[in-house]
């Protein structure tokens, strides 16, 4: 009779060992997004929507909701520029109810159409009206500028879906794709490859959608909306000395300004942006749009990648399993995992569902680039003591942002908003956010202008949200890097125009004004 | 709920197995004279201490290399000379993560499971990023039973790094247990192809793992294929002379298998290729041979028998078999029942006490090895006669039908076609008296 042998697994652990992922810049967070730059978010946004001519205290009743993806896209990087991967669930999703799961989840998918004009080697278009024919013939090598989604010099055009997917009771889902009233597919807007090819602004303006349900959706190549000296951040935090004279802390003057004093990396360069307006009543559990003093105002977003996943068994196991899909990566607030979450820790937290997050708490309430800092700063900046329970409004359901009464729920990293507080008009917000003085602003939500940097270090660092800490120099904690290199529309998408290949311009930092002393201002386009 | 190979599926999969290893047939032969790659990894790791004595790693990457040394060559002794190298290591830099992933790998070569799967576990939760710690914990957890726990960590695997290949090894293995032939056969392959030419043993020791794989199912040529691939690219390997004699048993060609046997049991024979040498004899009506080595097996498997690593599930079988000793192996299956609960330990309890009479119990423990859904001729084979025990015959009758379909070459293919035409015989017999 034959016996089995034993020890398969003796015999595997002796084999074959793996590189050790590394930690590359702040776009790329995670060892997994390092190696997958298409699944990787850069930045989330969740604001209350606004318009340029806002007055102030009017009631709210939209939601804007921006997930980014795909790192620093140069825009001259032809000729296949960044489409979106058509493999990669995008998804961003709404908490209304303070557990930390998903009530409201809006799934993004895209399909590629190619190659609408094979035999030419490069996407090409904009000369001439009608185009330009091979000489002698009738050929169309060269199709006028690309003004439509129907123009064959696209030669890649993307189509996308967008489904809302809403938790109900014991875990059912409802799924509703959203559509034009007309039924045409939404289309995503390609890069900007310059003036002679194409109106990117008629593309930009043409593929805003506004649907019949108040929902408005709009994908896309976009300028990176985010904004900071990303060379000196990552040289082990090594801002740049201004005017006070001591790195990384801002003069009132250069405080207040809408100017740049070191050099924003970001510029010039593109990002993949999905946007989308909500009205508040499709996002709150009581399906009204409540006021700020109510604990139903407040909801928690995230956003995900995900890919197809192998599984052990040729069928998903639904007990290990969420789907036929792994995550790739998460993101709720900004710079969490770059700067708060332990290297050997930044993939499975990137995989994790936040409403497993407590395993992270020990990061979250203790974050080690305090220590650092503090290190750096040689003892002349005190920051609060750990456990720091001054961090608990990102990671629960707490005030200033949540109303008195809401349930804080499991520590989770999700973007907060209270969605009862109303739009600060753009001519009186504040880059600072919540600790500028301005309600609407990050931490509450965040907006594209809301310096995620000055007010991470203020809050992470400086302790600010604890009154016996926000003093100078703890409220005064920034990288010189105050706006955005091109100005945001005031109306959805609010986005900016992708730089054009032809003539995007990265400001460095041996530019006049970039480096410190050496002029007034950083330009700003 | 019994899974049976798709025919058409495992034909073409074989032509793209049979296809990447022949491929690359002569890339990694060892030849005479030269190191084998854990060899060059301990010349290495030896020249980067003389260069960095102060430094822990160097200390780690011998660990390593004599760790894979161990498997080469089936040197216990290798796994001592690992663990001093890890004392120094951990004396320069206490509890660091390479050091202990070493020790982990050394646990589970002694076969101290118990403790490997809760240093994996405790490191993961304080590095979860480190993919081998998941590989570990997953090893550990196979190896005592727990299943979902091990599924677990290599979805956990193949998900960080799709396509990595300890993840894809591991998931191969469990697809074996979970009688997914063609699908582990497609993560071997998928593993296999991604290794470098120069990584012999790995090669073979996939090879193998391959062939075994095939051989459970009754493919004996495409085994043989395999194995005899394996020993080109690392010739004289003892895991592919074991396998190749399990491919000559299912010939029934004995006298060839005992001729691989003692050839492999040459150096570092453990309890089990012992045994398996002792059954060749024995078949090969070789009865003098066959004594002596079934004497050796005993006296090395009794002296093993409360030691990590042992041969008690082989204990068991011989008691059974030969040693005519129901009792003793009962009371070995039911010590190592109490330590883990694997598809080969419940089997082996499930069969010892089928021979002590307790065919209740035995039928309780040996369904709880199919419900982990592995396809294996020998626990098929053994849930039918423990159902016949229990007077259940058409369970005894449909659990031996699944065996000579999982592998009609198994070596006990011939037991089960008599135990099934002894019950038609019976199950006839009831008719005409009705």
């Amino acid at each position: 009779m034959k016996w089995f042998r034993s020890g398969l697994a003796v015999l595997l652990a002796a084999g074959i060992a793996m590189p050790t992922g590394m930690l590359a810049s702040s776009h790329r967070e995670a060892p997994i997004t390092a190696l997958d730059h298409k699944a990787d978010i850069t930045d989330l946004y969740a604001f209350v929507s606004y318009s340029a001519d806002q007055a102030p205290n009017t009631a709210p009743s939209k939601v804007t909701f921006i997930l980014n993806v795909d790192p620093l896209l140069e825009p001259a990087n032809g000729p296949n520029w960044f489409p979106f991967d058509p493999d990669i669930l995008y998804e961003i999703h709404v908490d209304n109810n303070q557990d930390a799961l998903a009530d409201v989840t809006f799934q993004i998918r895209f399909q590629t159409q190619q190659f609408q004009l094979p035999n030419i080697p490069v996407a090409l278009a904009g000369i001439g009206p009608n185009g330009a024919n091979a000489p002698g013939t009738s050929t169309v090598v060269v199709p006028p500028q690309i003004q439509d989604f129907d123009n064959p010099g696209l030669n890649l055009r993307q189509t996308y879906t967008v489904t809302v997917v809403r938790r109900g009771e014991n875990g059912y889902q409802e799924a509703t794709e959203l559509k034009n009233s007309d039924g045409s597919p939404f289309f995503a807007v390609p890069t900007n490859n310059g003036p002679r090819t194409m109106n990117y602004d008629a593309l930009f303006n043409a593929a805003t959608y506004h649907l019949e349900n108040g929902i408005s959706v709009f994908a896309g190549t976009v300028d990176d909306p985010f904004f900071i000296d990303l060379g000196a951040t990552f040289d082990t935090v090594n801002l740049r000395t201004l005017a006070s004279g001591v790195p990384g802390v801002l003069t009132d003057a250069e405080d207040a300004a809408s100017e740049n004093f070191a050099s924003d990396t970001v510029s010039g360069y593109a990002v993949n942006s999905i946007a989308l307006e909500v009205p508040i009543q499709m996002l709150t559990r009581t399906g009204k749009i409540e006021p700020a003093t109510s604990p139903a105002a407040t909801i928690g977003v995230w956003g995900t990648t995900s890919r197809p996943r192998v599984t052990v068994r040729n069928s998903p196991n639904p007990a290990n399993s969420f789907g036929p899909f792994r995550q790739v990566q998460r993101m709720g607030n900004p710079l969490i995992n770059e700067l708060v979450i332990g290297i050997g820790s930044k993939d499975r937290w990137s995989m994790e569902q936040p409403v497993n997050d407590a395993q992270f708490a020990h990061f979250d309430l203790d974050p080690q680039i305090v220590h650092v800092i503090d290190a750096i700063y040689g003892g002349a900046l005190t920051s609060p003591a750990a456990p720091r329970n001054d961090l608990l409004p990102l990671v629960t359901y707490a005030a200033p942002i949540a109303a008195a009464g809401t349930p804080a729920g499991p520590i989770a990293d999700l973007l907060r908003l209270n969605t009862g507080v109303p739009a600060t008009p753009p001519a009186n917000a504040s880059r600072l956010g919540l600790i500028g003085g301005d309600p609407a602003g990050y931490p509450n939500g965040r907006r594209l202008f809301d310096d995620a940097v000055d007010i991470t270090l203020r809050v992470a660092v400086g302790g600010v949200l604890i009154p016996s800490f926000n003093h100078f120099p703890n409220n005064r904690l920034g990288d010189g890097v105050n706006v955005n290199d091109a100005p945001f529309r005031t109306q959805f998408p609010f986005l900016a125009d992708s730089p054009s290949g032809r003539n995007r311009r990265h400001i460095d930092p041996g530019e006049p004004g970039c480096t410190a002393g050496t002029g007034p201002a950083c330009p700003v386009s | 709920m019994f899974l049976v190979t798709n025919g058409e599926e495992m034909k073409a999969f074989n032509l793209v197995v049979a296809s990447l290893f022949t491929a690359s047939v002569t890339c990694g032969q060892t030849l005479p004279g030269t190191r084998t790659p854990a060899e060059q990894k301990i010349a290495w790791a030896e020249a980067s201490i003389k260069a960095h004595a102060d430094h822990s790693q160097p200390y780690n990457d011998l660990a390593v290399a004599y760790i894979a040394r161990a498997r080469e060559t089936a040197d216990p002794g290798y796994y001592d000379r690992a663990e001093d190298a890890l004392r120094t290591s951990f004396g320069l830099i206490p509890e660091n993560l390479e050091g202990e992933k070493a020790q982990i790998m050394v646990l589970q070569g002694r076969g101290e499971f118990s403790r490997a799967f809760d240093l994996a576990r405790t490191f993961n939760k304080k590095t979860p990023d480190d993919l081998l710690l998941y590989g570990f914990i997953a090893d550990a957890a196979v190896e005592l039973g727990e299943y979902p726990e091990a599924e677990n960590a290599v979805q956990w695997m193949l998900d960080m790094r799709p396509g990595n290949v300890p993840g894809l090894l591991r998931g191969a293995a469990l697809r074996r247990l979970y009688g997914d032939i063609p699908g582990a056969l497609q993560f071997f392959s998928q593993a296999y192809q991604q290794m470098a030419p120069t990584q012999t043993e790995e090669l073979a020791w996939t090879l193998t793992q391959m062939a075994d794989a095939q051989l459970s199912v009754g493919h004996v040529d495409d085994a043989e294929a395999l194995l005899r691939s394996a020993l080109q690219k690392f010739p004289a390997y003892y895991l592919a002379q074991e396998s190749l004699a399990r491919v000559q048993m299912a010939r029934r060609h004995y006298s060839e298998a005992a001729q691989l046997l003692q050839q492999r049991n040459q150096s570092f024979p453990t309890a089990a290729s012992r045994y398996a040498l002792a059954r060749a004899f024995e078949h090969a009506g070789q009865a003098g041979e066959a004594e002596t080595a079934y004497r050796e097996f005993e006296a090395t498997a009794h002296g093993q028998r409360d030691s990590a690593m042992n041969a008690n599930r082989e204990l068991v079988a011989y008691d059974l078999d030969r040693g005519h000793n129901p009792a003793e192996a009962l009371q070995i299956a039911r010590g190592e029942i109490a330590k883990r609960h694997d598809i080969r330990t419940l089997d082996a309890y499930a069969w010892a006490l089928h021979a002590n009479g307790q065919d209740r119990e035995a039928q309780k423990q040996v369904s709880k090895a199919i419900a982990v859904g592995v396809r294996d001729a020998l626990i098929f084979y053994h849930a039918g006669v423990i159902a016949e025990g229990q007077n259940d015959l058409s369970s005894a009758a449909h659990f031996l039908k699944v065996s000579l379909e999982t592998n009609p070459e198994a070596e006990t293919a011939t037991a089960a076609r008599a135990a099934l035409d002894r019950l038609t015989a019976a199950s006839a017999e009831v008719r005409s008296s009705k």
